[in-house]
């Protein structure tokens, strides 16, 4: 390893675990028609949180971090039953939760590409590997629940808002500024862009595709009576 | 390693897998709606077979077990292909068939708990990669077929079982008993939580939130 990991104490990382964990939960709950028991909730909960992780440690063939301590799992599973009983009051904090997420989101974007970076891994996999951390978790929810991935739908930026923190980090990074001031951008960037976009409905265009491709016949020798192609 | 691994005969192992596929495939064969061809069943058959102990292997990080014998695949296809053909005859065995998947997850259980444990992983994420590989191969089933996971909603204690018995197993190693007696343990528990739990249909409490919190009284005024 060339570069220090940027290494976050245990609490943070428990904390991004459980309020990842929370968020999974309510979101898992608030599917009335669902069903789901509490096993189910724990398991959609714990997913959510440590998704992320064990997603990128796995795609950087390491021992997956999330296994090494107890307290990953205890604090995802507490953090899902919590979500889960106290719902009615968690969604009166709407926007708390809001912000807290993009936060979360910023932080595991910035674990998972200095991670990656520490490992050797080239700028633009890095970027890609923050944003899979950052959001495999909410992909893994969702294919468990067979809900639609909400990642892939047009929406306000989410992972959007990562990949600018991520793709940040690896600017900064391959233009040789240390480590930490470069994680801490991320963060910062990823939190300002999705509250943005949040705020302001900001999101990617729909996929489109091309009307009018230019056809062979248009380019013989223009005649007066051609149209310009579109 | 901490803990002498909990090494079962490859005739047991692939006992468990037998059976696991054959469920699985009677499980699909069930649908009327959504029909497999012969590759289908056998896809099915090995995901429940041993998808589980992929899971495990890939999340352990070291070589999948399964893959590195013939037999697995051909246990689980034709254990699958069998399901298939005698569906009539395997569904009026169904308590046989349900016994013998309650031990299979325990087994499956236990052989995971301890890999896991021998490999230095502590005791909670221990049971967790000891529940996936018990599990991991219905979740894997529903997936594919496209099914909300049974697992997740609300139902016997299938899941329950396999955590009660890899937890108990994690527990008695924490406290010194021999690892082969432990893992015993754990199969019989699991294997009794399952079986009681189908006969006297048991399940969890679906999800509940708090409906009305508790009221905070007022500082300063009297009530």
């Amino acid at each position: 390893m060339d570069e220090a990991i940027f290494e976050i104490p245990l609490w943070s990382e428990l904390l991004a675990v459980g309020v990842g964990a929370l968020m999974g939960a309510l979101f898992a709950s608030r599917f009335k028609d669902h069903h789901l028991d509490l096993l189910g909730i724990a398991i959609i909960g714990v997913c959510t949180g440590l998704g992320g992780g064990v997603l990128r440690d796995l795609v950087l063939s390491v021992p997956v971090a999330t296994f090494q301590s107890n307290w990953y799992l205890i604090v995802a599973v507490a953090a899902s039953l919590l979500g889960m009983l106290l719902e009615r009051v968690f969604s009166k904090l709407n926007t708390l939760f809001t912000v807290v997420d993009a936060l979360n989101l910023g932080l595991f974007a910035a674990i998972g590409a200095t991670k990656g970076i520490a490992f050797g891994v080239p700028a633009v996999p890095a970027a890609l590997l923050g944003l899979l951390t950052a959001v495999g978790g909410s992909i893994l929810r969702d294919v468990l629940m067979l809900t639609p991935v909400e990642l892939l739908k047009v929406g306000p930026f989410y992972a959007t808002a990562a990949i600018f923190g991520t793709t940040t980090l690896v600017t900064m990074t391959t233009l040789g500024l240390p480590i930490l001031p470069a994680a801490i951008t991320c963060v910062v960037v990823t939190f300002i862009a999705r509250m943005v976009g949040f705020t302001f409905g900001l999101r990617l265009p729909e996929q489109r595709r091309l009307e009018r491709l230019p056809h062979p016949s248009r380019l013989r020798p223009a005649k007066d009576s051609d149209t310009p192609p579109v | 390693m901490s803990a002498a691994l909990f090494v079962i005969p490859l005739w047991a192992d692939l006992l468990a897998v037998g059976i696991g596929a054959l469920q699985g495939a009677m499980f699909a064969a069930q649908f009327k709606d959504r029909r497999l061809d012969l590759l289908g069943v056998a896809i099915i058959g090995i995901s429940t077979g041993f998808g589980g102990g992929l899971l495990r292997d890939i999340l352990l990080s070291v070589d999948l077990a399964p893959l590195r014998s013939n037999w697995y695949v051909i246990v689980a296809t034709g254990a699958a292909l069998l399901g298939m053909l005698l569906e009539r005859i395997f569904s009026r065995l169904n308590p046989l068939i349900t016994a013998l998947d309650a031990l299979t997850i325990g087994l499956f259980g236990a052989i995971g708990t301890t890999k896991a444990l021998a490999l230095g992983v502590p005791p909670a994420p221990a049971v967790f990669v000891g529940v996936l590989a018990a599990v991991g191969g219905s979740i894997l089933r529903d997936l594919l077929l496209n099914l909300p996971i049974a697992l997740m909603h609300v139902g016997s204690l299938y899941a329950v079982a396999a955590v009660g018995g890899a937890g108990t197993l994690v527990v008695l190693v924490q406290f010194g008993v021999d690892i082969s007696i432990a893992a015993v343990v754990g199969v019989a528990l699991t294997f009794g939580i399952r079986v009681l739990a189908v006969f006297f249909k048991w399940s969890l409490p679906e999800q509940r939130r708090i409906e009305r919190l508790p009221r905070i009284p007022r500082l300063g005024r009297a009530r």
